[in-house]
């Protein structure tokens, strides 16, 4: 391994507004998360502090990781991949068993670790590994996509087993950007489209449910699940309950929300798994519409710095990988954020960040990591990083003016006296040029002309 | 690297694969969507969710009102409300469950395979919140489980109260009982604020009284957890007791009028003549209210309206009759102020009275001779009433008795089974038989019989009119209504429905003749006669059915259901009347024979009050099977 080398150029790529969002979406994790645990009492407390000590060191791991070029990755792929899966088969002879699912390692004080979360991480370098290391020209082939595919499938199916639908359909979704990303050829863009049609089809209309059924691919819960889906009122009491309660807990947070600390619906224990799964219902009880759509908002800039860096980076393995955590990001809270408001059946997913959950955690932290490593290091692709370009999310105008939602919104509560009293506030506001505030301002000046192009 | 990778890029251009703008618009679509329906929860359907969620965690509890008590007329209760106990535990404070089972079982006496069952279900169903585990403690089960209260955490005894008669077979048409509210009842406007399940009364004064015994629920709102677990405490409403009634019922005339008619179905009415006061009102045969208590069973409930000898109905106010002889004290009352015949005014009897060629017999075959109307009661001389009929008319006759003693409609007695009667007239007579009134028909209405339909409690208001110098008052049985604090609520004055002005020598030739009937020579009804107070009455027969078909046979010898019913009515003393008793004993035959002598003990226990139950037989619930059947028709 090589001595990690800083530039000061990487300072520059550093992606703020994905650190900024980063930071506001932790801070409103630890919020709701403390709302939880302090309605309960003290015998809880317990909770909070240990979520605190995950996100610490998933913070501290992922800043570590920025050390060290990613592109060491390439050589750690495959051992990566194989570690993976021999996670999921020593989870499969020595894993706890918790509600008829063996999905998690016992880690003695620390309580439990899922290798399921971590598997989705380096699924999606992996991937990025495999569909980068040759070139095609005209963009991949049914017989290309043979081998990545069929390897992936392994560990997708290892967690079905365990069983854990939600993981594996999770993991199923996100490789299919890295897959578009990489560039396919039109017959197989085509085909995965029709699949993409049919097997929903056939799924929901023609059977295909009873058929999965009888050859025990799914169990006789998931029906269940997704029948309470379809029809929450009929059985509210039993499995309905969860999204009927989750409703309640959304809806009644209106427009300001109950407040802090005063959501009746995880107070009082009538929302389910109101600290993971179910978070984001609880958050929107005590903010309401305000909080929930300022937390999607961040969960928007966050996306779309992502989307820059991806834009940016210099290599296909960094853009591939960068597609990768992105897309498993998105699918997680749009697929979390839409069970919780009753659009989509209840898949054991949590939210990023927001959800309480060690594994799940990290391995946001880590994904979140590669990400902002991968566009700190894109002048290694460029002779003049600045002519061009000039900041990575300077480009983004959409991920800047959310920043500036939240921070205007951020002064509107904290203080009610002018902006201009408070400096640093004045330059979260005003100038969109935060680099400013860590260097010397170079993009103000005269762009150079490149030798090379 | 590879350079295909960035082969499109060209200086100073961006590069822009089409794949990145759709994963973008991909991204902005899902969001638009997932905030799209975060508007609609929150902000569309917000105040809907929050009214679910509220009611998610406020529950709210009913205090129950404790029902007012029914007293006589001396305070003494009638009904009480029984405190029974109930044993309720929370399956998750409880410490040591083996040695909880233990105790309690051996506490209350039950099995500790069942108790532990119950438990167990209480545990999975409400785990943070009290259930009852025993029912029907009592307080020596109490103080033994309070005593070992501290080592029997999750443990806690609640009082709950049952309507309960003081005894089961005093009155009971008069009390009535309680039970669930009926769905008829739900949907109708009387019962303000009840819900399915509350007990109301459902017969009797409870039933009448309901909306005085009931009193005010309480209600007690507290937030709960999803387990039940009652959190804080948010608003507690008492509840209002509800108010005592206290009846004109004097308690010793009513248990001697119920004993009286043991063993015989009829009825009697003791009623003070002054203002109407209603003091004892018993119907035989009876049922037991202790079978209502808590609920009746069907097979209970069933027997008793299957019973020929109908014992739920309330024969005093309920029970229609033919007032047969009693009514020539109404007839002639009438008679006489309509100015139609004058004391001294003669008729002859010569046993029957020719109507065309039909003879309308006297009771007494052989005629009473020239007869005057104080004769004519004294002897009950059927003819002369006839003939007085004739003379004054059926519309007359219909519109005096209504008019001046109430008949053909319900008084207002407080008792929904109180009847009306019938006074028949012309028009009611097409209305109800397409046919035209006869002459025939009006003779019958003279005597009491025929179409003529009157209730005991009636006979006794003609009879109290008589006495008290011809005041109809409305009869009641409610003396006051005190609340919970004592305040009265409601006072019964005597309500006047009807003021007779009659010539004093009329009224008193009415009266004279009512005393030669029990104390004359010859009246027909000397068993009624007292020793040591002057008594006033009047027999009366009422024939159930003609006598073509039992031409032969004396009513004994009749089948049951086609005997005689016996009428009695009285007063006493005869100078100054204090109380009127009138009786009926049903299919029992001459009313000189059978009732009279029970009127006379009624009486003889008004003006004795030594004279209790206590030396009399006792209650039998059901008459014997009637002696001399001689089979159906």
């Amino acid at each position: 391994m090589k001595k990690p080398d800083i530039d000061s150029r990487m300072l520059e790529n550093f992606s703020w507004p994905l650190l900024f969002s980063l930071l506001g979406l932790m801070g409103a994790g630890l919020v709701n998360l403390y709302s939880f645990t302090g309605g309960r009492g003290i015998v809880e407390w317990n909770l909070f502090s240990r979520h605190c000590f995950f996100v610490l060191t998933g913070f501290v791991v992922a800043s570590a990781s920025l050390f060290f070029d990613y592109r060491i990755l390439k050589k750690w792929a495959w051992p990566l991949f194989i570690l993976g899966f021999a996670l999921l088969i020593l989870v499969k002879y020595k894993g706890v068993v918790v509600n008829g699912s063996n999905r998690w390692l016992p880690l003695g004080p620390f309580g439990r670790f899922q290798p399921s979360e971590p598997v989705k991480v380096f699924a999606v370098i992996f991937l990025a590994y495999l569909l980068s290391i040759k070139e095609y020209k005209q963009g991949l082939d049914f017989k290309d996509l043979l081998l990545p595919l069929g390897l992936l499938l392994v560990p997708i199916y290892l967690i079905l087993k365990q069983p854990d639908m939600g993981t594996a359909i999770h993991i199923l979704v996100t490789a299919g950007p890295i897959l578009l990303y990489a560039k396919l050829r039109p017959r197989v863009l085509i085909t995965f489209l029709l699949l993409i049609v049919v097997v929903p089809t056939w799924l929901f209309t023609f059977g295909g449910l009873n058929f999965l059924l009888e050859h025990k691919v799914i169990r006789p819960y998931h029906i269940q699940r997704y029948e309470i889906f379809k029809n929450p009122e009929r059985d509210p009491n039993g499995r309905g309950w969860q999204i009927t309660q989750s409703k309640s807990a959304i809806g009644s947070g209106q427009v300001t929300g109950r407040g802090f600390m005063e959501g009746s619906q995880q107070k009082y224990g009538f929302l389910p798994a109101a600290e993971t799964d179910f978070a984001f219902a609880a958050l929107a009880e005590e903010w309401g519409f305000v909080g929930s759509v300022m937390v999607l908002l961040i969960y928007l800039a966050l996306l779309w710095s992502a989307f820059a860096v991806v834009k940016k980076s210099g290599d296909k393995f960094g853009a591939l990988i960068a597609v990768g955590v992105v897309s498993m990001l998105f699918t997680q809270i749009a697929i979390n954020v839409a069970m919780v408001s009753g659009l989509f059946p209840v898949v054991g997913i949590p939210l990023p960040l927001i959800s309480y959950g060690g594994s799940s955690t990290l391995t946001t932290f880590l994904g979140l990591g590669l990400l902002v490593n991968i566009g700190m290091r894109r002048y290694l692709f460029q002779d003049d990083p600045v002519v061009q370009n000039p900041k990575v999310w300077e480009a983004e105008p959409v991920a800047l003016s959310a920043q500036t939602v939240v921070a205007a919104s951020g002064v509107s509560l904290l203080e009610s006296g002018r902006p201009h009293d408070k400096p640093w506030l004045k330059h979260l506001i005003k100038k969109r040029n935060w680099a400013h505030m860590f260097g010397p301002d170079r993009a103000l000046s005269s762009p150079k002309k490149s030798p090379f192009f | 690297m590879n350079e295909d990778f960035y082969a499109s890029k060209e200086q100073g251009q961006e590069y822009y694969p089409w794949e990145l703008l759709f994963l973008k618009s991909l991204v902005v679509c899902v969001f638009v969507v997932l905030l799209l329906r975060l508007w609609f929860l929150q902000i569309a359907k917000g105040d809907e969710y929050l009214e679910k969620s509220r009611s998610n965690h406020i529950s709210q509890f009913e205090l129950p009102s404790v029902r007012g008590l029914i007293l006589d007329r001396e305070n003494r209760s009638l009904v009480e409300n029984e405190v029974v106990f109930e044993l309720t535990v929370t399956p998750k404070e409880v410490k040591n469950q083996d040695d909880l089972l233990e105790r309690v079982a051996n506490l209350t006496n039950k099995s500790k395979e069942s108790l532990a069952e119950k438990l167990k279900a209480f545990e999975k169903s409400k785990p943070y919140s009290p259930s009852v585990w025993v029912t029907g403690l009592n307080r020596a089960d109490v103080s033994r489980v309070e005593s070992q209260g501290h080592r029997l955490p999750g443990l806690a005894v609640r009082a709950n109260s049952v309507r309960r008669p003081i005894q089961g077979d005093f009155a009971p048409h008069l009390i009535g009982y309680i039970g669930q509210i009926s769905k008829a009842q739900l949907e109708s406007n009387d019962y303000p604020g009840l819900r399915q399940g509350d007990l109301v009364g459902q017969a009797g004064l409870e039933q009448s009284m309901e909306s005085f015994l009931q009193g005010q629920k309480g209600s007690w709102m507290v937030t709960v957890d999803s387990n039940g677990r009652i959190l804080e405490e948010l608003q507690q409403v008492s509840p209002k007791p509800g108010h005592n009634v206290r009846l004109t019922i004097d308690s010793r005339l009513q248990r001697v009028s119920q004993a009286l008619l043991a063993e015989q179905a009829g009825a009697i009415v003791v009623m003070d003549p002054r203002n109407f006061e209603i003091l004892a009102m018993a119907s035989s045969p009876m049922f037991n209210l202790f079978d209502f208590v808590g609920g009746i069973s069907t097979e209970r409930w069933r027997a008793l309206n299957d019973d020929p000898f109908t014992p739920m109905q309330n024969r005093a106010v309920g029970g229609q009759y033919p007032p047969g002889s009693t009514f020539k004290i109404a007839v002639a009352l009438t008679a006489l102020s309509e100015g139609v015949v004058v004391p001294e005014t003669e008729f002859n009897c010569a046993g029957a009275l020719l109507l065309g060629n039909v003879p309308f017999h006297c009771w007494l075959k052989t005629g009473h001779g020239r007869i005057n109307l104080f004769n004519a009661l004294k002897y009950s001389c059927d003819v002369y009433f006839y003939e007085l009929g004739r003379r004054m008319g059926i519309e007359r006759l219909s519109t005096g008795v209504r008019e001046y003693f109430g008949l053909g409609r319900p008084l207002g007695v407080e008792l929904k089974s109180e009847q009306g009667g019938l006074v028949p007239d012309p028009a009611w007579k097409m209305r109800r038989f397409k046919r035209p009134w006869t002459q025939g028909d009006m003779l019958h209405v003279a005597i009491g019989q025929g179409y003529m339909l009157s209730t005991p409690l009636q006979v006794a208001q003609y009879t109290a009119v008589v006495a008290n110098g011809g005041t109809l008052y409305r009869p009641h049985l409610v003396k006051e209504i005190v609340d919970y604090e004592g305040k009265i609520v409601y006072n019964a004055k005597p309500e006047v429905i009807n003021k007779l002005s009659l010539k004093p020598e009329h009224l008193r030739t009415i009266q004279k003749g009512l005393v030669a009937v029990v104390n004359e020579p010859g009246g027909t009804g000397r068993r009624a006669a007292l020793t040591k107070v002057k008594v006033a009455g009047k027999t009366g027969t009422s024939q159930t059915v003609s006598l073509d078909k039992y031409k032969g046979y004396t009513s004994a010898n009749r089948p049951y259901k086609l005997r005689d019913h016996a009428w009695f009515t009285a007063y006493a003393p005869a100078d100054k009347p204090e109380v009127v008793v009138a009786v009926i004993l049903e299919h029992a035959g001459g009313g000189g024979t059978t009732s009279a002598p029970v009127a006379a003990k009624m009486l003889e226990a008004y003006f004795n009050p030594v004279i209790d139950t206590n030396l009399m037989p006792p209650y039998q619930a059901q008459p014997n099977e009637p002696t001399g059947w001689k089979g159906d028709l």
